[in-house]
């Protein structure tokens, strides 16, 4: 019998050990990533909630058939991450279409953090600045709003964006910073207009 | 929206459809086929440039004016093309096979095409050193001299210009090291006078040397060298079957019955 408290204490990496074993543990697994990820799929695409159910759901079938595959280098988390994110890629490769119209919002711990980072913060109302992040986050290239999501959103390193997106860290970096660039732009363009 | 429990569906999809996680095998064979075929692609590439080195080195540079007005026009014509073509196609392998490891991704185009080269290099040089760059050019150029005169070493073609004074081919027979005859590479029998010529000692001038020459033509079949060398590069293209078969028979004529010539295979 598998005892759910004692889950809590076992690492990713042990409870992928645990389910080519026994698949029973894999539920612990997936209850550690089923939020995370279903917000992480809403973020990067403009599926309903039924159809972020779908990939996710896909997510974690293909997860489990590939569980053989998955690097101990890895974190799992980056591994679950990049699967996710090839997921709705597939989706929106068999439908034919790309993701448009975005939901990203941003809470006010977020968009302080990215405000700051961003260096624009003293100049605007947080209100008025959180408006105009979100729609900057809207309006700027896909490549870059990838990598701000999963850095500010979802809380990775450069490293883990890295093993998720599949690119150098040094090109994570430059796109990180062309990313923040263009956001700038972005912001200092709403509110001149504004 | 989102009100069901994801997870435990998933679980219950699994176990209903009996999924099973792919064997770890798979992705082991597929991960050393990876391996496998980035150090195919690093082996030919350093095959690819120990020929180059072969090829550079045996480069006729010390004659270059003779065969070009200077000497980055002689680079341009002599560069070995073919070569850094295959060396190029086989340095992006590796760069293919190696992005595609498990952890590949995480090192950067010119580092990848760096390191890449540099395995190539110190390869190929020792591969050079043991003389497998030279022996790549001696079998290609037998086993298939057409293909190699036209696409792998066009420069060979420099050295059928008897007009201009320049001829290569075969030594059949030699009366001392003044006078031979010779068979160049379209089969055409030529009577060579080496009185004045620049010899380097170590070459012999007897029948089965290869040679090409710079001098003058003075005659319907009569040469007068004024310059001898060994044939470097290509010079299996002499070794063929097809060519010792004699004057005018084409190079693609493998046995002596198949040329009405008078032959040199017996």
């Amino acid at each position: 019998m598998i005892n759910p408290e004692q889950m809590q204490d076992k690492t990713d990496q042990e409870l992928v050990a645990l389910t080519l074993e026994n698949q029973g543990y894999f539920l612990y697994l997936l209850k550690r990533y089923e939020d995370k990820l279903k917000r992480y799929i809403l973020r990067i695409s403009n599926v309903s909630g039924d159809e972020a159910e779908d990939i996710l759901q896909d997510t974690f079938v293909k997860v489990y058939r590939n569980l053989n595959d998955f690097d101990q280098n890895l974190k799992f988390s980056s591994w679950i991450y990049r699967i996710t994110h090839n997921e709705v890629i597939s989706h929106y490769r068999r439908r034919q279409a790309r993701p448009e119209g975005y939901r990203l919002e941003l809470s006010e711990e977020l968009a302080h953090k990215l405000a700051s980072d961003l260096d624009t913060e003293r100049e605007i109302d947080l209100g008025l600045l959180r408006d105009n992040l979100e729609a900057a986050l809207s309006n700027i290239d896909e490549k870059y709003r990838e990598v701000i999501i999963l850095k500010f959103f979802e809380g990775l390193d450069y490293r883990e964006i890295s093993d998720v997106l599949k690119k150098p860290v040094g090109t994570i970096g430059t796109l990180i910073n062309r990313a923040k660039n263009k956001l700038r732009e972005e912001i200092g363009e709403k509110i001149r207009v504004a | 929206m989102l009100n069901h429990d994801i997870s435990r569906d998933v679980l219950k999809t699994i176990e209903e459809k009996h999924i099973k996680p792919k064997p770890r095998w798979t992705f082991l064979l597929k991960d050393y086929a990876i391996w496998i075929l980035g150090a195919f692609s690093l082996i030919v590439g350093s095959l690819a440039f120990s020929v180059i080195i072969y090829m550079l080195k045996n480069n006729d540079w010390e004659v270059y004016r003779h065969l070009s007005g200077s000497l980055p026009g002689f680079v341009v014509i002599t560069m070995p093309y073919f070569w850094l073509i295959f060396l190029a196609i086989f340095t992006l392998a590796v760069h293919y096979n190696f992005k595609h490891t498990k952890t590949g991704y995480r090192y950067r185009l010119p580092a990848v095409i760096a390191a890449s080269m540099v395995l190539s290099v110190v390869l190929g040089g020792i591969l050079y050193g043991a003389g497998v760059g030279r022996a790549i050019d001696d079998v290609l150029s037998e086993k298939a001299p057409g293909f190699y005169r036209v696409i792998v070493n066009p420069r060979m073609d420099m050295w059928a210009r008897p007009d201009q004074g320049f001829l290569l081919g075969l030594i059949i027979d030699a009366e001392g090291r003044e006078d031979f005859r010779l068979l160049d590479f379209d089969r055409r029998l030529w009577d060579i006078s080496a009185h004045d010529a620049k010899i380097p000692p170590f070459l012999k001038i007897e029948a089965g040397s290869r040679i090409k020459m710079i001098g003058d033509k003075t005659g319907e079949n009569g040469f007068r060298a004024l310059i001898i060398m060994p044939v470097g590069p290509g010079r299996g293209m002499l070794h063929h079957p097809g060519f010792m078969l004699g004057p005018g028979c084409p190079m693609d004529k493998m046995a002596p019955g198949d040329c009405m010539g008078p032959g040199f295979i017996k």
